[in-house]
């Protein structure tokens, strides 16, 4: 923002990234605006151009090193305190000196970044390649080109298949099973819903996915709940020895892979919850923890 | 063969708002309004994102407009209406889905997207939607999507969304189900091989589909079953289009169909019976709760047919063929629906599985039918579902003669599902199971009526039924008196009725006024009929089965019975019995004499007021058959004498030793008991019997006879007037009898004469004695030639030489005279007596003159001068012209002695009389043939007399 504000009076600085043609694009919003985001992967090279401009030409403008550096880092309003590197690149384009109009052609060969962008709650990972103009009177110049890391997992996660058993002793016993606990973002999730015994007269049952967004800070640990979706299975109240068929298709929910521990801090979990809901409203619900991961990078991620 | 297109429907509708009160019908109207409301502004925004073309927006505005089928409060008549509201909307989305699927024939496409919606309701309707079109445009994955869409609607067993939703599923797929062409048809025979293949497969998945769900319940197996369902829903997913796969499942699409449509109906049928256990809310009392579980009921068997419709859509496949049906669909069916347990849906489907496949498949499949019927619940009405199997089937015998091969093996069937039934439904009502008795005799009569031996089992099944102790209500009567009617009007004909042994048994159970009611029927069959039954085992057989009217028991209305209406009932049956009696009769002497005899018997222990009625008909049915003796025995003496007396062929009825006279015992015997009961009609009996033994020549007979009549007369008839009547009766009849010697007739002739002259009332005894007179001077009235034949024949005696002669005197040897009355043809005199006459005559004249009145008197005397003219007449010599004149000078003088008042005494008839006597002899002195005798007839002074 200052950097925006910096620039306009001061200098104009524009970054582009270049070999971007055929690159898959992530629509993000940014101050309300929507914003197009070129798609990087892990291990891609990141060419780019940078161009200063300076606006004012009577007045010189001294700086003390002109730098670009590319990072992914993990924010979150939580912690304010800390937006943590979690890759970070820097280039020098140039010593101190006066600004004048200039052009560089920057390139990050075979960068490695292993997460992939988020846009979280309170918290967000973000990659970008910054450019700081620095100063040793006023504020550094800076301006920053954002783009999005979407990486395939090349390992699929180990998936083991979920057996979830609700039971109230002489009421109620209802078990789900569902043949993995690891899917792909535009997975289907089959699976059947088994009646034993209901004494308790259901209504309905939904099935949610549940996003959570985990933040360790120094001492507290701050969890965010997210219902990604609700979808309904069933309508009435089943019969003893009925069993339920469970299809439900993950594609076009706002979801990301699963991530644990980045920088030993952030996670993002999702979990399969189940919802009876009896004639009384009354709910019962059980759930599992389901993982996803990334099989394809979509030529426009539009939420 | 016509299959019905109609969903067989259960009876008792527009009972439900009755008794929904009435507020309650207001809340659902307006809930009702405002959802359709709903509906149909989602239904408007639907339209124009389908005229825009957007499926994601139109798949949207679907799913919101069906929001309103989730709805849990609408009754299921109003939810139905909802439900045709919004899936006539959905045709809007139905026509955007075929538009895009033409543009990107990416089927499985839409088939995911419509998914995505999260209220399950619109989802699955959405799904079925795309389904269809998906089908539509790519036969080949029928089978696939078929099996996912009923897999996917088991999200809802909710009873009622859940049944209309499968409802919907299977009117959207109903023109889509592949069937057999017309061509494969023909070359179905070379596939039979196939066909066995793939229906030894496919039951057994069936079967292993079940197993699973006992398997879920025992927890076992888990593993395995959860891999089945993996590679199921695996199946479900991979709708890209794998052709193999389709290739390999496809083997006969037809069989998809029947699969899918019996699958759907189970499911169906299932959540229908649910509706029936739904749980009702805590918070109400006992009485509301009641109301409630019949309101439900009733709202149920509203919502049959959307259950029926499957089966409908079974029997309009042409791949339903009858080897079909029989190995593939309705074991299924009857396997489902005796597991069902539920009563409503074991005797809706029943019902409705027999109105809608053909009757030709159920001829083929009874044992089957049969088979579930004793495990129904106990209390579904099994007798409406046999009887209305059995109406089917006699409507279609009636309907294609002679297209029913071994029409004895269904009864067979029939009677065998029957008594296994009885085995082990206890509970089955008395009742019901005579209704079915009926139904199964019923047919029975239709496919072979020659199968009497059937019947008779039946009639014996109905006995056993019966003879458990309890009393029979109104109704049961009823059905037996249906059952006994129901061969009666079949065959009407008594004589096949009679070999029905356990008919009269099945009648002893009913109570008195009922078997009266049925043995009268039977009678009037035959009286309308005019049956002729001749062989006595037969005759007694019926009266066996009748035996009610002409006996008594212990149920029957005593004598002294009062009501005027049993009365008259009783009069009508033994009038009926009456007139029955002349339909037993055979050809045969020896059988129709035995016919009578059994009747006799029969009748002889049917006390008093029954023999009074039914003897008379009895003693002349003998008589005809006496009469009928008669001829034949005269017929046959005219051959003997024809052939020269060849004894060859002489004779059946000597054989048996029955003849005329055999028969006049036998009447004789039976009016013993009469003569007391009813002692007038006894006595004309007699004289009746008297004139037919008489015909017959047996004079000893007939003499018993005259004796017997003379013999009530003397100690039964005190009256005055009936004794005067009954002494006419005797000595008219007597005067006819031709058979006596003379020494006997006079002999009756002086009793007759004797009891003439002690009535009571002079007038009485003045004619009595002038009929009397007529005894002793009887002629044979008959033109001479017969006359003389006929005499000729009785007593064999010829006088030749008398032949000419005018008068003879017969005296004691038994003559025939003949002799020619001067006005007319000669006739045959059977009897002179002069002396007697003019006794008769002259004591007549005597009793008279005593009379006070002479207006009596007068008419008297008139009458015997009539007697006296007749006399003169015949020119016998009895009465000659003196004692007229003496008589005319007679009668003259009492009319001068009441010279002054004689107008007044004389009444117009009396005048005209002997106004007319007095003609007659003037005409007969100017005739010419008579002229000569009336001569000395002096009539001046009465000529005189009435120019006065």
């Amino acid at each position: 923002m200052s950097s925006f504000f910096s620039s306009k009076g001061v200098c104009t600085i524009g970054i582009e990234l270049t070999n971007v043609q055929d690159r898959s694009i992530k629509v993000v919003k940014r101050n309300k605006k929507k914003k197009n985001l070129y798609v990087f992967s892990s291990k891609d090279t990141i060419d780019g151009v940078v161009e200063i401009r300076a606006t004012k030409k009577r007045k010189k403008l001294e700086h003390t090193g002109i730098e670009l550096k590319l990072c992914g880092v993990l924010e979150s309003s939580l912690d304010s305190s800390a937006n943590i590197d979690l890759v970070s690149s820097v280039k020098k384009l140039s010593t101190a000196g006066t600004l004048s109009d200039r052009k560089w052609q920057f390139s990050f060969p075979e960068f490695n970044m292993p997460q992939e962008s988020y846009d979280g709650i309170n918290t967000s990972i973000r990659y970008y390649v910054k450019v700081i103009i620095k100063r040793n009177y006023a504020i550094n110049i800076k301006q920053e080109k954002e783009f999005c890391v979407r990486n395939l997992d090349t390992k699929i996660p180990k998936s083991v298949p979920i057996k979830m058993e609700v039971g109230i002793e002489d009421f109620l016993h209802i078990d789900f099973t569902f043949p993995k606990s690891a899917y792909h973002l535009n997975d289907v999730i089959l699976g059947r819903i088994n009646y034993y015994l209901a004494k308790i007269n259901l209504k309905h049952m939904q099935i949610a996915i549940i996003k959570r967004e985990i933040y360790r800070a120094s001492e507290e640990t701050f969890t965010e709940k997210q219902t990604m979706c609700t979808f309904e299975v069933m309508d009435g109240a089943p019969v003893k020895g009925e069993s339920i068929p469970v299809r439900f298709f993950l594609e076009n929910l706002n979801i990301t892979p699963t991530c644990r521990k980045i920088a030993k801090r952030f996670s993002v979990r999702y979990y399969l919850t189940l919802f009876l809901i009896d004639e009384r409203e009354k709910r019962y619900f059980k759930q599992n923890e389901i993982i996803f991961y990334r099989k394809n990078i979509p030529k426009i991620e539009e939420k | 063969m016509s299959r019905k297109d109609k969903t067989p429907k259960i009876s008792q509708k527009n009972q439900e708002q009755k008794k929904t009160p009435t507020t309650q019908v207001g809340e659902q109207t307006q809930l009702l309004d405002s959802l359709k409301a709903a509906a149909r502004r989602s239904g408007f925004y639907l339209q124009r994102s389908v005229q825009e073309g957007k499926l994601s927006d139109s798949i949207k505005q679907a799913g919101e407009m069906l929001n309103g089928l989730r709805s849990s409060s609408l009754s299921p008549k109003n939810y139905y209406d909802l439900y045709l509201f919004v899936s006539d909307e959905l045709r809007y989305f139905g026509l955007l889905l075929r538009e895009s699927i033409k543009k990107e024939p990416i089927a499985s496409i839409i088939y995911r997207d419509v998914q995505f919606t999260s209220r399950i309701i619109p989802r699955l309707y959405l799904l079925i939607t795309a389904g269809a079109v998906v089908i539509e445009n790519n036969p080949k994955k029928t089978r696939e999507i078929l099996l996912d869409l009923l897999e996917m609607c088991k999200g809802v067993p909710h009873p009622t969304r859940g049944l209309f939703l499968r409802h919907y599923l299977s009117q959207m797929t109903k023109d889509l189900l592949p069937d057999i062409s017309e061509s494969e048809k023909g070359s179905k025979n070379g596939n039979e091989k196939e066909i066995e293949k793939e229906i030894e497969k496919e039951p057994k998945n069936q079967k292993s589909n079940e197993n699973e769900n006992k398997n879920e319940k025992k927890n076992e197996n888990k593993n395995v079953k959860i891999k089945k369902e993996e590679s199921k829903t695996e199946n479900n997913k991979n709708l890209q289009g794998n052709e193999n796969e389709d290739k390999k499942n496809n083997v006969l699409p037809w069989m998809i169909s029947i699969n899918f449509t019996i699958q759907n109906l189970i499911e169906m049928n299932k959540l229908w019976i649910r509706i029936q256990h739904q749980k009702l809310p805590g918070n109400i009392s006992k009485l509301e709760r009641v109301s409630s579980r019949i309101k439900l009921t009733e709202e149920r068997k509203d919502l049959c047919s959307l259950v029926g419709t499957n089966l409908v859509r079974l029997s309009q496949l042409d791949s339903v063929t009858l080897e079909v049906y029989k190995e593939r669909v309705l074991p299924i069916l009857l396997e489902q629906i005796e597991q069902c347990g539920d009563k409503i849906a074991q005797s809706y489907l029943t019902e409705a599985i027999i109105l809608v496949f053909p009757d030709e498949y159920h001829i083929h499949t009874l044992p089957d039918l049969f088979s579930i019927l004793p495990n129904l619940h106990q209390e579904v009405n099994i007798k409406n579902i046999i009887i209305l199997l059995i109406e089917r089937l006699i409507n279609f015998a009636n309907n294609n003669p002679k297209s029913i091969e071994n029409t004895f093996l269904i009864t067979q069937i029939f009677s065998k599902g029957i008594s296994s039934i009885t085995r082990k439904r206890t509970s089955l009502p008395r009742i019901h199971l005579l209704s079915i008795l009926n139904g199964l005799m019923k047919l029975s009569l239709c496919l072979h009526p020659q199968r009497i031996d059937f019947i008779n089992h039946m009639l014996s099944s109905c006995v056993k039924s019966i003879a458990i102790q309890k009393k029979l209500t109104k109704d049961e009567i009823n059905e037996i008196l249906s059952i006994l009617s129901t061969p009666l009007d079949f065959y009407n004909d008594l004589n096949i009725l009679v070999q029905l042994e356990n008919y009269s048994m099945l009648i002893d159970t009913l109570p008195n006024e009922n078997r009266r009611i049925i043995s009268l029927k039977f009678l009037e069959n035959g009286l309308n009929t005019l049956t002729i039954v001749s062989s006595p085992k037969k005759v007694s057989k019926l009266l066996e089965i009748t035996k009610v009217l002409f006996l008594d028991s212990k149920d029957s209305i005593s004598e002294n019975e009062e009501d005027e209406n049993l009365k008259s009932l009783f009069f009508r049956e033994q009038y009926t019995v009456c007139r029955f009696i002349h339909l037993l009769r055979s050809e045969n002497i020896a059988k129709s004499f035995k016919i009578l005899q059994i009747i006799a018997d029969t009748f002889s222990s049917g006390g008093t007021r029954r023999i009074k009625i039914t003897i008379p008909p009895l003693v002349f049915s003998a008589l005809q058959l006496a009469n009928g003796i008669r001829q034949l025995e005269k017929e046959k003496k005219k051959i003997l004498n024809n052939n020269n007396k060849e004894n060859k062929d002489h004779d059946n009825l000597e054989d048996i030793g029955l003849s005329a006279k055999k028969i006049f015992e036998f009447i004789h015997k039976i009016m013993t008991s009469l003569t007391k009961l009813l002692p007038l009609k006894s006595l004309k009996l007699f004289l009746q019997c008297a004139l037919a033994s008489d015909k017959c020549n047996f004079e000893p007979i007939a003499y018993e006879f005259m004796t017997k009549a003379i013999l009530v007369y003397n100690d039964h008839l005190k009256d005055p007037k009936t004794q005067y009547q009954m002494i006419n009766y005797i000595s008219s009849t007597l005067q006819t009898l031709r058979a006596f010697h003379p020494d006997n007739y006079s002999l009756l002739c002086n009793q007759c004469g004797g009891y003439s002259a002690k009535l009571n009332i002079a007038p009485h005894q003045v004619r009595a004695i002038v009929t009397c007179s007529y005894l002793f001077l009887s002629i044979i009235k008959q033109p001479l030639n017969i006359a003389y034949k006929e005499i000729k024949e009785k007593i064999e005696i010829q006088d030749e030489k008398n032949k000419n002669k005018k008068i003879v005197k017969v005296e004691k040897v038994k003559k025939i005279i003949e002799y020619k009355r001067p006005s007319n043809e000669p006739v045959l005199l059977y009897f002179i007596d002069v002396k007697r006459l003019l006794g008769c005559i002259s004591r007549a004249i005597r009793v008279a003159g005593s009379l006070m009145e002479p207006s009596l008197l007068f008419e008297l005397l008139i009458e015997i001068l009539n007697t006296c003219l007749y006399f003169f007449e015949l020119d016998s010599g009895a009465v000659n012209s003196s004692f007229i004149n003496t008589l005319l000078d007679l009668i003259l003088q009492k009319k001068s002695e009441n010279e002054s008042n004689w107008k007044q005494l004389l009444t117009k008839p009396i005048y005209n009389f002997y106004y007319l006597t007095f003609k007659h002899i003037k005409l007969c002195k100017k005739n010419k043939e008579t002229k000569r005798l009336f001569k000395p007839i002096k009539i001046e002074k009465i000529l005189k007399d009435f120019l006065k």
